[in-house]
């Protein structure tokens, strides 16, 4: 609510300060605000209006729910009644009246709450078991035989009960069961797989794609993926706060497991990678975390430095030995900036290897600091 | 009924505790119309339209009644969050649209630099430091910082009292604040 004069666009002031402020802290809040930023007219209507909706399709929703589970239960006992009352048409008619009577009793005493669906019926079920078999029918039954034979159909009821308890909580399992179960019958030129995180916990929003293409996608809710295999590569998976993993796909596993590691240093660096604009697929949902690379590659450039290097002529440096380390960042050329010498050597051989990294070839952008020696 | 008094005091797990365990939707109705207000904005975001995203939360809304109680939900403030943006860039999939995704927010800072720069840590030694680097400081981020942190100025104000654009007053503060993380860890211990 406070934020609603800065969603209105009154952005000046401490107060607006501070909200600012609030959002580097809270991804989400900052998102939050872009989206609103992005859009000139006040959206507090529309946030009402979608307030209210909410509101309906819940009530909606619980009515719909109540009555669908009673009328679940209903059918379901009828559907019981009926399958013994057809199953046995040579018993005597008390019999069957008596069956309809204890049926409809359970039936009454069946807890209508407002209960989801899956659940409604397995928990009915739940709660007939839990009831002692029927309580003796208040119908006064004519002869001793009748009633024998109705005790031994109660049982047979009941057990037959038992047996249809079991496929339906078998039924709900299924259903209840992640999108593993029906992924299965897809072709196995699929790669499916879930992320985790150390605790075991799914992670949501990973992307995960095929090395050394666009080819990609994001895990669900429950951390699951799938991704159509070209031929056996590698995949990676990214998410921000995590360390990337790099693993090698593999289309007839069933379920790959992928755990993902937290990378506590990571979150303030940013990648800008490679030469140019990144396809869509790539940019959703994390960022890379890259190391710069020489362009030419660590081997080449070494050889290069080798070859340009230009030894000290003064007294001081010129019989030293040892190494220069720098370290320096990458800008979007490609070229190195900020080059600072962290471990010195001598004056002259530090000036020359700040001159070698400068001239140097390119490297591969990243936001990485480097941290390179030039060996003398 | 008798409930919608009490419902608004619950706490955010709470009312998933409730709702997970009688099924009924207003507990979880309240919880998702708390988070409204951020969830509209970051489907804004990413679909860049007013009646798609408010299809998109009402949508969401719907997927997530049935599904909600299934999960093991830590933080539903997080979570939602992750959930939201997941949804927003699928249906962009679907759209096959180019996603444009911004980087200079999404990047999270270390939460070190913010104390010191909004004078919340005591330590006089990263105090003197944050003074020290502040001076070396590239003109454009020293004044940007400056203005937000010390003046308490917001984007809009600094915008109209230096003449810089609005993105580039954000992206002068972002690599600021880098700068000075870089330079206040190699001056003190």
């Amino acid at each position: 609510m406070k934020y609603r004069r800065y969603i209105k666009g009154s952005r000046k002031g401490k107060e607006a300060n501070r909200i600012e402020r609030e959002a580097m802290k809270d991804p989400f809040l900052a998102e939050a605000l872009e989206g609103y930023e992005r859009i000139p007219n006040d959206q507090q209507k529309r946030i009402t209006d979608i307030r209210k909706q909410v509101v309906r399709r819940a009530q909606r929703r619980n009515y719909l729910i109540r009555n669908l589970s009673a009328v679940a239960c209903l059918l379901m006992l009828l559907g019981f009644g009926g399958y013994f009352f057809f199953s046995q048409n040579e018993l005597p008619q008390e019999i069957a009246t008596v069956q309809q009577e204890i049926l409809h009793e359970e039936e009454q005493q069946q807890p209508v709450e407002p209960l989801k669906i899956e659940k409604a019926i397995a928990l009915n079920q739940k709660e007939e078991k839990k009831e002692t078999p029927p309580p003796p029918p208040p119908v006064p039954v004519p002869s001793q035989k009748a009633l024998t034979i109705a005790e031994d159909n109660i049982t047979v009821a009941e057990e037959d009960m038992a047996v249809v308890e079991m496929e339906i909580a078998m039924i709900e399992k299924d259903a209840m069961d992640s999108i593993d179960s029906a992924i299965s019958d897809t072709p196995s030129t699929m790669i499916k797989g879930k992320v985790f995180d150390d605790n075991g916990k799914p992670l949501i929003g990973a992307s995960v794609y095929i090395d050394g293409t666009s080819r990609g996608t994001i895990t669900n809710l429950d951390g699951f993926f799938k991704l159509e295999a070209l031929d056996t590569g590698n995949i990676n998976v990214n998410l921000i706060g995590y360390k990337p993993v790099k693993i090698s796909a593999d289309a007839t596993t069933p379920m790959m497991h992928i755990a993902m590691h937290k990378d506590e240093t990571s979150l303030d660096e940013v990648t800008v990678v490679g030469y140019g604009r990144q396809k869509k697929s790539l940019m959703t949902g994390s960022i890379q975390i890259v190391m710069p690379q020489p362009v030419i590659g660590k081997k080449a450039y070494d050889a290069y430095i080798e070859k340009n290097l230009i030894r000290p002529t003064d007294e001081i440096c010129k019989k030293k030995r040892g190494t220069v380390g720098l370290t320096f960042y990458i800008n979007t050329e490609g070229r190195p900036y900020q080059i600072k010498v962290e471990k010195p050597l001598c004056e002259q051989a530090d000036n020359e290897a700040i001159r070698l990294i400068e001239e140097g070839p390119d490297w591969i952008i990243g936001d990485k600091e480097v941290k390179w020696e030039v060996r003398f | 009924m008798f409930l919608k008094r009490k419902i608004s005091k619950l706490t955010d797990e709470e009312l998933l505790r409730q709702y997970k365990r009688s099924g009924q939707s207003e507990y979880f109705g309240e919880l998702y119309n708390r988070y409204i207000p951020l969830l509209y904005g970051v489907c804004l975001k990413y679909l860049q339209d007013a009646d798609k995203a408010q299809d998109a939360v009402m949508q969401l809304f719907e997927n997530l009644l049935p599904k909600v109680s299934n999960y093991e939900i830590e933080t539903f403030r997080t979570w939602i969050h992750s959930v939201v943006k997941n949804h927003c860039l699928q249906i962009l999939r679907k759209e096959n649209r180019e996603i444009v995704v911004d980087f200079s927010v999404n990047i999270m800072e270390s939460d070190d630099v913010l104390h010191l720069l909004n004078d919340e840590e005591d330590n006089d030694e990263r105090k003197e430091a944050l003074k020290h680097c502040l001076e070396r400081l590239p003109e454009a981020q020293r004044t940007s910082i400056i203005h937000f942190f010390m003046d308490e100025m917001s984007y809009a104000d600094i915008v109209d009292h230096t003449g810089y654009s609005l993105s580039h007053v954000k992206s002068y503060i972002q690599n600021g604040k880098r700068n000075l993380k870089i330079c206040i860890e190699k001056h003190t211990v």
